[in-house]
């Protein structure tokens, strides 16, 4: 059994961590509060992710709404080399995966907090946040089992 | 009786490959672009369109920079970037530029030194420790590009039980297409077990479901029937072509088992009035086994979920009746970054008769399909030795 710890979750040198701009600083400050921040089509309700500052449904404008934070695998991947990017050695191997949010969208994250041998699609999963530049208070949503 | 301005294929060429450590990005342009030239009977000062595109984070041999470097005095230019698709989208549209009246002559050109310049990366640059949106919502988790592939094939695996064993027989039925091609990077022969035996690198895929990498260059000319008629070569003509869409960034899949040729193969399929059943011989982007899987499903030549069935009973192997990548592929013989036209190029050269030891026999109708990005935009024509 592989442990998937929570060292990708943390400050790894070298490792590019995100460029806040207008378009994500809302859902990056939000992460740093321990929310996950969601974008809501005003006009069809529908919610999107990654953040912009219009609806991909009509164009229109959007609100922020705060997940619960639940959702589950719907693909995942184990990355075992990463040539290019060396400075995730020490945390290799770790999990890839599509995290289905629960409120109707999908994004990319690394599952932690259990055996690499235990996550399959499907899993049940929670958000939780790292931070990954303490000198930027920049944290970034990953996810684990649910508890 | 008014010129025949049918587009029409004219002139295909390929720089050397897969290893040139002699030419630089721009010199297997030019090189493609004399091989292109002498292979067609056209003359450079007859191309009134031109267009190119760099291969993705190498932005050395853009549009604009290889238009000067051949002083290409073009009515028309067009540098779509979309990755491995693009010189199949670059058909799709001089298509119609040719057949408005736009342009009479249109040159495409591509290359690039991937292999053999140790500066040149596929992976984006971050040299100020910072990723810009929208990739910083993938790459602070360390996806990779085999990795994003990993991604659908693990769904494709759990939605219909496909197998490593089906999805390794297309890194074998290629490699043995790769035998018969005596320029191809890998040419000694695989088994199934040499495949799924490997070290896994991004699970579910391993060392041979992914691409070589090498140099490569390519240029490919176009113009009208009644101009191919004082040319070299037996034009070869485009049935069906169509373009589409689905995402850029592999996060933003809607899909993970469904790509856009599902949307533009049926429109190229339909323009050309064939099926895929009629289709001689199939020239699909191979960055991955798992793309080549996806693109026959999307194609219609099998239906979505069925595609490890399709290919294990060795179709795509040379002498089978779809034989697929013909000279060794991505996957085999020569993947400089962006695909997309050598296997446009070999889909020429099989309806020529020009394939030499790898010939498929009486092939007339053929498909070529490329995927650019993460399975993001794919470009599909139908090609055929004759008119419709």
């Amino acid at each position: 059994m592989t442990l998937l710890s929570d060292a990708i979750a943390r400050e790894i040198p070298g490792r590019p961590v995100p460029f806040i701009d207008a378009d994500n600083k809302v859902f990056y400050d939000g992460c740093a509060r321990g929310e996950l921040l969601l974008q809501r089509c005003v006009e069809t309700g529908k919610l999107q992710f990654y953040p912009r500052p219009c609806s991909v449904f009509t164009g229109g404008p959007v609100e922020w709404v705060r997940s619960a934070g639940r959702g589950s695998i719907h693909t995942f991947t184990v990355i075992r080399r990463n040539y290019p990017e060396p400075y995730l050695a020490p945390v290799t191997p770790y999990v890839v995966a599509m995290i289905d949010v629960a409120e109707g969208v999908r994004m990319m994250s690394n599952v932690t907090g259990c055996a690499l041998e235990e996550v399959k699609i499907g899993m049940a999963v929670e958000v939780y946040f790292g931070c990954v530049s303490a000198a930027s208070q920049l944290f970034l949503p990953f996810w684990r089992p649910a508890g | 009786m008014r010129a025949d301005r049918t587009p029409v294929i004219v002139g295909v060429a390929l720089s050397d490959y897969p290893k040139a450590p002699h030419l630089t990005s721009h010199g297997h342009h030019a090189q493609a672009l004399q091989r292109v030239l002498e292979d067609s009977g056209v003359q450079l000062s007859d191309v009134d369109g031109y267009m190119s595109v760099g291969t993705g984070g190498m932005n050395v041999d853009d549009l604009a920079t290889m238009s000067e470097y051949f002083r290409i005095r073009h009515r028309w230019s067009e540098g779509t970037q979309t990755g491995g698709a693009a010189y199949m989208g670059f058909v799709d549209h001089a298509k119609t530029v040719i057949e408005s009246g736009l342009c009479d002559t249109v040159l495409m050109t591509y290359g690039s030194d991937l292999r053999s310049n140790k500066r040149r990366s596929l992976s984006p640059k971050t040299a100020d420790g910072y990723v810009e949106p929208p990739r910083c919502y993938e790459n602070p988790y360390g996806p990779t590009i085999l990795g994003n592939y990993a991604l659908a094939a693990q769904r494709h695996m759990y939605e219909f039980g496909t197998t490593l064993e089906q999805l390794a027989e297309i890194a074998v039925s290629t490699r043995l297409h790769a035998g018969n091609n005596p320029f191809a990077l890998n040419r000694e022969p695989l088994s199934i077990a040499d495949v799924i035996n490997a070290p896994r690198v991004a699970d579910p895929l391993g060392k041979w479901d992914a691409c070589v990498v090498t140099d490569g260059g390519a240029a490919l000319i176009m113009t009208t029937l009644e101009r191919a008629r004082d040319l070299k070569q037996s034009p070869i003509h485009i049935l069906g072509s169509a373009s589409a869409q689905t995402h850029w960034n592999i996060s933003q899949m809607p899909d993970y088992t469904t790509t856009a040729a599902a949307i533009s193969g049926p429109q190229a399929f339909a323009e050309a009035g064939v099926r895929p059943e009629d289709i001689d011989t199939a020239q699909l982007y191979d960055s991955f086994t798992i793309t080549v899987l996806l693109l026959l499903e999307g194609l219609g030549f099998c239906k979505r979920g069925e595609g490890g069935a399709f290919v294990q009973d060795g179709k795509l192997r040379p002498g089978g009746s779809l034989p697929t990548n013909t000279d060794g592929g991505g996957l085999s013989s020569c993947h400089p970054g962006m695909r997309g036209v050598f296997t446009l190029i070999e889909a020429v050269l099989q309806l020529r008769g020009q394939a030499g030891s790898r010939q498929v026999p009486d092939a007339k109708l053929a498909v070529a399909c490329g995927s650019g990005g993460i399975l993001s935009c794919i470009s599909t024509l139908i090609l055929g030795k004759d008119r419709p």
